[in-house]
């Protein structure tokens, strides 16, 4: 049954295979006399390679009839239909308000969704076609070997550039890493295409930063920027949290302002930041000068140390509901954070991190029956 | 004529799965296959010997295996058949600091045979010994790949591993400078995931590991009756590896000349194998 | 039929076992391995049994001097700081010179004795222009 397969796709290789002995003939008097089986390991590996590859034959097939099905449906050209078209139609069609994205329906070529079969490359002597597949990860030492190569070409130019002086020259900056991070350990193993362990993932990355420690590394920033990523992007629409507001531009002033509307406790509060001003604030008519604690002028300032905006917006906050000691001033504080977010893009991350923009859910606890309070107790007996 | 295929190719050579398959699994049988003498193979003789050895023949061989000769290929009945011996010479050794061994302290009782002496506690080869040693060496990797044997390069020296890497990728071979995982040769169809065509031969630069100790790819290949070739330097243990070249192993310019030297004679021997092919085309 | 290679490295050179499977028949000799032939052709020169004893392994090692060596040793009792040697820059180091205009003095004065040696050595080379510190 393995034989005519065989036969045919891997051609003259295989005409020894299966031959039994009285077939050999005379000037094959060197050739093996006895019946060859393939081994066990090699023949269920090549049925799964076949059978993969008919698999994706199939369903290529089928996605490319079922887009001109989806062309059809939508009313678009299904020969200049692309991804873009294919991802808003199952948007339209199938409606869902799973927070995941990766959990939605999606359409794509099976190329990008099917898991890809490791399929080994050698050619038809056996001979592994990777110079380095006795290792078993030759991708990893590939990089590895790379980042080698380059810390000691960027070292020599280095010294090049000290013995002939030139220590101010271009080239010999230490590359800038500001704004971006290694890639997790996921990512690299995708972009490997190999598994790695949490420790070589760690030796890469000990590698890296040397060579990102040299003088002169700039010269490879383009290598290194490949294995970084930019910080926590926020520009990607966001799910959860609290909305930043939009920015509005006064007529008269031509001051851009922002206004939010938010809760701490039982205060409700609305405030609005506005741009190109001196410090100012008004909370239901206060000043700061009126906010006597520390704490309360803290928290006030808060989002303007973090935003480093001092001086530099007037901040007006109007109150309703019964505020206590710090409730005031930690509404008139979310405020802020967000209309400054609103009014100064940028500073949005850096807000984020310090925790300014999330809403504080805390709220007074209910009190229980049995009990003076929410947590009290009445004075225990033992006896 | 030589098609690449995307998955295990069928186990073309003939020592394919001699040394890992059965040495692995219980059950399944071997493939014997013998691709040789279907396509593309070099020397007529590897598929084309009529004479066969008796039993007594390879009885004798057993104890002297040069008996064997006239049953093997008309190439290798020539001593020194890709002239190796001219790309060895003693001065180029001297200066390639080949003759330098480590300290007398450290010296390995198996390794006096190579050395000239000890000058002021550091032992030094007799380049003649290792010349002798070297073409002895050359002409088995030459040959090697003039009959399409898969070399792997191996080192642990941290110096010279870029270099190693770089030989072996222009060679069309293959290396390995990293940390060895146990298993590698001897658990290989597990490790990978299928069964491979495993190393025709490997090439030592330094058998020692960064702690010290032989490195554990020798006894592997032992195992699976690979031939080794392996500098050994004077702390070295030789036991296990079939071809010697007792040099100096830590410094790059050492490694350097001796891949230098490989490079040369894998060379001839496929420029050999692809005249032989060819022919027969 | 099936080719079992005995994993047990001690049991015998790989040549020794290759044979013994050809030998017993659990091997045909058309499915020797690629490098049998190349090590009947060529053989290692030591045999490859994993614990055989080398050459001269009892012997203690040869330690290697020159007779030159007992004027170095002089000279460098003497004369400690003589700078960096440099192999790479062809000409003589300083302590060969010396050994050299020693050996020179010593053919025209065979009678002196070492002390006296040493010294005028030191004399003509410093006439040559070259310091020898203490």
């Amino acid at each position: 049954m393995l034989r005519p397969f065989l036969r045919s796709s891997l051609g003259n290789a295989t005409r020894f295979l299966g031959t039994e002995a009285s077939a050999i003939s005379e000037e094959d008097a060197g050739a093996p006399r006895n019946l060859k089986r393939i081994g066990r390991a090699l023949e269920t590996y090549l049925r799964h390679s076949r059978e993969n590859a008919s698999m994706m034959a199939r369903e290529r097939a089928d996605f490319d009839l079922g887009k001109r099905h989806l062309a059809n449906m939508m009313g678009i050209d299904p020969h200049t239909i692309n991804q873009n078209d294919i991802d808003k139609a199952i948007e339209y069609l199938f409606p869902s308000s799973l927070f995941d994205k990766k959990a939605r329906p999606v359409m794509r070529p099976p190329d990008e969704i099917l898991p890809r079969f490791n399929r080994f490359t050698f050619d038809d002597e056996g001979r592994p076609s990777d110079s380095r597949f006795y290792t078993l990860r030759p991708k990893f030492y590939a990089l590895l070997s790379e980042i080698g190569l380059k810390t000691y070409n960027v070292s020599r130019l280095h010294a090049e550039h000290v013995k002939l002086n030139r220590k101010d020259d271009v080239n010999d900056q230490t590359v800038s890493l500001t704004g971006t991070t290694w890639i997790n350990e996921e990512k690299m193993k995708k972009k490997l295409g190999e598994n790695i362990t949490t420790e070589m993932y760690a030796h890469l990355f000990l590698a890296f930063d040397y060579l990102v420690s040299l003088p002169g590394s700039v010269v490879e920033s383009e290598f290194i920027s490949q294995f970084r990523e930019p910080l926590t992007s926020a520009t990607a629409s966001r799910i959860f949290g609290p909305e930043i507001p939009k920015v509005e531009i006064c007529s008269k002033t031509n001051r851009r302002t922002a206004t939010a509307s938010v809760r701490v406790k039982s205060t409700n509060a609305t405030v609005t930041v506005s741009d190109a001003g001196t410090g100012q604030w008004d909370i239901d008519g206060l000043t700061m000068h009126n906010f006597r604690s520390l704490l309360a002028r803290e928290v006030l300032l808060c989002p303007l140390i973090v935003a480093n905006l001092i001086g530099q917006v007037d901040v007006k906050a109007t109150t309703v509901g019964a505020g206590g000691a710090t409730a005031v001033p930690r509404a008139v504080r979310h405020g802020t954070a967000l209309g400054l977010a609103a009014l100064f893009p940028d500073v949005e991350e850096k807000l984020r991190l310090a925790g300014l923009i999330s809403w504080d859910p805390r709220d007074k606890e209910r009190n229980k029956v049995n009990q003076p309070g929410a947590r009290a107790k009445w004075i225990w007996k033992r006896r | 004529m030589r098609r690449v295929f995307t998955s295990p190719a069928f186990p073309s050579h003939r020592s394919l799965f001699l040394s890992r398959q059965k040495a692995t699994t219980s059950a399944s049988n071997t493939l014997q296959q013998h691709q040789q003498s279907t396509s593309s193979i070099p020397a007529p003789s590897i598929h084309r010997d009529i004479k066969v050895p008796s039993i007594s023949a390879l009885e004798k061989a057993s104890t002297q295996s040069t008996s064997l000769k006239p049953y093997v290929s008309e190439e290798l009945q020539a001593d020194d058949y890709f002239n190796l011996e001219s790309l060895v010479n003693v001065k180029e050794m001297f200066d390639a600091r080949l003759h330098l061994g480590h300290k007398i302290g450290t010296l390995n009782d198996n390794m006096k045979w190579a050395l000239y002496g000890e000058r002021l506690g550091i032992c030094i080869f007799d380049l003649d010994v290792t010349k002798k040693f070297i073409v002895r060496a050359l002409n088995f990797v030459a040959h090697v790949a003039a009959r399409g044997g898969i070399i792997l390069f191996v080192t642990t020296n941290r110096e010279s591993m870029l270099n190693v890497e770089k030989t072996a990728k222009e060679l069309g071979e293959y290396s390995h400078c990293r940390r060895w995982q146990e298993g590698t040769l001897t658990n290989s169809a597990q490790l990978v995931g299928a069964t491979i065509r495993l190393p025709d031969t490997i090439i030592f630069l330094s058998t020692l590991t960064s702690l010290n100790e032989p490195h554990p790819a020798i006894i592997e290949a032992a195992k699976l009756t690979i031939p080794t070739v392996g500098v050994v330097d004077s702390n070295t243990d030789p036991a296990y590896l079939t071809y010697l070249i007792p040099a100096n192993d830590d410094t790059p310019q050492s490694a350097e000349y001796l891949l230098r030297l490989f490079k040369e004679a894998i060379t001839r021997g496929k420029a050999y194998r692809k005249k032989q092919q060819q022919l027969e085309f | 039929m099936s080719t079992y290679i005995t994993r047990a490295e001690r049991s015998g050179s790989i040549f020794f076992r290759v044979t013994g499977l050809i030998r017993s028949g659990q091997l045909h000799w058309s499915d020797r391995p690629l490098w049998y032939d190349v090590y009947v052709s060529s053989p290692p020169l030591t045999p490859p049994v994993w614990n055989v004893k080398m050459d001269r392994h009892d012997e203690p090692l040869r330690k290697i001097f020159y007779e030159e060596d007992h004027i170095r040793a002089k000279f460098y009792q003497k004369y400690h700081r003589t700078g960096i040697i440099n192999a790479f820059v062809p000409g003589d180091s300083i302590s060969q010179m010396f050994i050299n205009e020693y050996r020179a003095l010593k053919k025209e004065e065979p009678e002196l004795d070492e002390e006296s040696l040493v010294d005028k050595t030191e004399k003509r080379l410093e006439a040559a222009g070259l310091t020898l510190k203490k």
